[in-house]
């Protein structure tokens, strides 16, 4: 029989997630058994959604944790697109702690495709920039469609552009395509572990 | 919230709590080596005596070397009966002579001397079996009856309670309240051993050391609101039910509303109120209470009913989905509030943004004596 079901639906063995690896991620790191409590009652209520910012941010951690070791349910390395349900917008806000969550738990590619599932099918919403080889200096200067930023070094920053083509110039040295969307255009400019 | 939801579209999972008035059948085990009186269609009440057993209640432990202030060596040289006798309560097991007359032990029991430990002085008492009744528990008719097995297959009426989880194989006993302040927390100082075979009611969450003392004390099952998740994992591994084989500790557990100290809901705690001090039913693994009818006249009902014999596996009831309208009872399984249960008096028509951010469309439940809005995605219909 059908019944209302969470989008941690698709993640196998939460229950085995060890809480401090949670609770790292969240403010009140000390509160183990509470936060413990909270994840059993997401997988008994998934169709729930958290009431505020503490419940949000205990949320966003077990999906980075979830996504951290289950890359494959959101990510194909083979296409370097990530595929994410449209409610992940609605019940993970804002896009951008949504953006830097997917970053941060997966090992990505120079460039990522973000794609939001419905029932229509898969949109193209945003996508990632991660640049191989970074430059010597602190900051870098970065062009959206004519609109010039400075970023630092070691950061990830999120731009939430609705436009779906972006022409994008890093250091007037660098050109690329990328796109974006309701999940907009992220650039990851931290240091790389593997080259 | 990109789609707009028409007021008449929402829905919500429909979990059944409490179902009344369903025709089973239970069985009661002999709980030692006995025999069986009943017959096949004999009608029983709840006092009537099905069968007889040897009650064997396990050891008592006695130190005598400390009750007398002597050395355990010497203790042994002290007790009154030889090893493998028997004794009653109050007779004399060991005497010290002091320089005033003598110090007596006194038997705190009925039992047999099974064995002394030399080196701690410490006498170990196996308790004599009693004969004990069987009692049928519930107005009934006796459809079956397995003297191998020592097992009585009643037909009887029962409400069925269900909770959302719990542990433990089908047991019985005597329902007991705690405390009668729902919110309360168990500790392990409140279980007794005088709770042996009771399912105890446990209010908002039983700690893990009360529990294991229950295991201790042989108390056959606890109804709680909540459990801490942890205590919960070490029971039953994993949570999901594809994944979980059915476990058992040593007790039967039913946590009716979630994780954490949460009292239980209204619905099921009336229910269990008008239990207390009664013979109930609990299967941990189905998360199952059942409560036999107190109605005399049940059994009119019970005669119309035929059940097959054939061991159909219990299984708790599917949640399934239904639609939201006004006068639907629901119970809140989101904090806060979480647990109560009340009656949906309002529908919002636009959307409201929560501190989290997300965007949902609020209810309105009148619950006890107060109002109080929740996310339509935070309440179970029941």
């Amino acid at each position: 029989m059908p019944k209302l079901i969470g989008v941690f639906d698709t993640f196998k063995n939460l229950d085995q997630i060890p809480v401090s690896n949670i609770s790292r991620w969240t403010k009140h790191k000390s509160n183990l058994e509470g936060i413990s409590n909270f994840l059993g009652n997401r997988l008994l209520y998934p169709q729930t959604v958290s009431m505020n910012k503490l419940e949000i941010e205990i949320d966003l951690a077990i999906l980075r944790e979830a996504i951290s070791n289950h890359p494959e349910v959101v990510y194909s390395s083979s296409s370097s697109k990530i595929i994410i349900p449209e409610k992940f917008l609605h019940l993970f806000p804002p896009p951008t702690s949504l953006m830097i969550i997917l970053i941060q738990s997966l090992k990505l590619p120079k460039i990522t495709s973000i794609f939001l599932n419905d029932l229509a099918g898969n949109t193209l919403e945003g996508s990632i920039y991660a640049p191989l080889k970074l430059p010597a200096q602190d900051t870098v200067d970065i062009t959206i469609n004519g609109q010039k930023s400075q970023l630092k070094l070691g950061t990830i920053a999120v731009f939430p552009i609705l436009e779906h083509t972006l022409e994008v110039v890093i250091d007037d040295t660098e050109k690329v395509l990328l796109n974006g969307g309701k999940l907009g255009l992220a650039i990851d400019l931290r240091k790389k572990i593997n080259g | 919230m990109d789609e707009v939801i028409l007021q008449h579209q929402l829905i919500a999972n429909f979990r059944p709590r409490i179902i009344p008035d369903r025709c089973v059948h239970i069985k009661r085990t002999l709980l030692g080596q006995g025999t069986l009186n009943a017959v096949i269609n004999e009608e029983v009440k709840p006092d009537s005596v099905i069968g007889h057993y040897a009650s064997t209640g396990g050891f008592t432990a006695v130190n005598v070397a400390a009750n007398l202030n002597v050395s355990p060596n010497e203790a042994s040289t002290l007790l009154q009966v030889p090893i493998g006798k028997n004794i009653y309560s109050g007779e004399l097991l060991a005497r010290k002579k002091t320089l005033f007359g003598t110090k007596d032990l006194l038997s705190p029991t009925d039992g047999m001397l099974e064995s002394f430990d030399k080196k701690t002085g410490i006498l170990r008492l196996k308790f004599i079996a009693k004969a004990a009744p069987l009692l049928a528990g519930v107005y009934g008719i006796v459809d079956d009856v397995n003297k191998d097995k020592g097992e009585v297959l009643i037909r009887t009426l029962v409400t069925k309670v269900y909770g959302v989880i719990g542990s433990g194989k089908q047991r019985s006993g005597m329902l007991y309240f705690l405390d009668q302040n729902n919110q309360h927390l168990v500790q392990a100082s409140q279980i007794k051993e005088e709770m042996k075979g009771h399912i105890l009611v446990a209010g908002s969450l039983i700690y893990q050391d009360a529990l294991k003392k229950a295991v201790g004390f042989g108390v056959a099952g606890v109804v709680s609101g909540g459990l801490n998740f942890a205590t919960v994992q070490t029971m039953i591994g994993s949570i999901d039910k594809h994944k979980n084989m059915a476990a058992d500790v040593g007790i039967s557990v039913v946590l009716t509303e979630g994780f954490g100290a949460l009292p239980i809901g209204e619905d099921i705690l009336n229910s269990l109120k008008s239990r207390n001090g009664r013979f109930v039913f609990i299967n941990g693994n189905i998360a199952e209470l059942l409560l036999p009818s107190l109605d005399t006249d049940s059994i009119l009902t019970v005669r119309k009913i035929a059940l097959p014999k054939v061991n159909v596996p219990d299984v708790t009831p599917e949640v399934t989905l239904k639609q939201i309208t006004l006068g639907s009872k629901a119970r809140v399984i989101w904090p806060p509030f979480m647990g109560f249960v009340g009656e949906i008096i309002a529908i919002d028509e636009t959307p409201t943004t929560l501190p989290s951010g997300i965007g949902t469309y609020l209810l309105t439940l009148e619950i006890s004596k107060k109002k109080i809005k929740v996310p339509y995605t935070n309440i179970e219909l029941i």
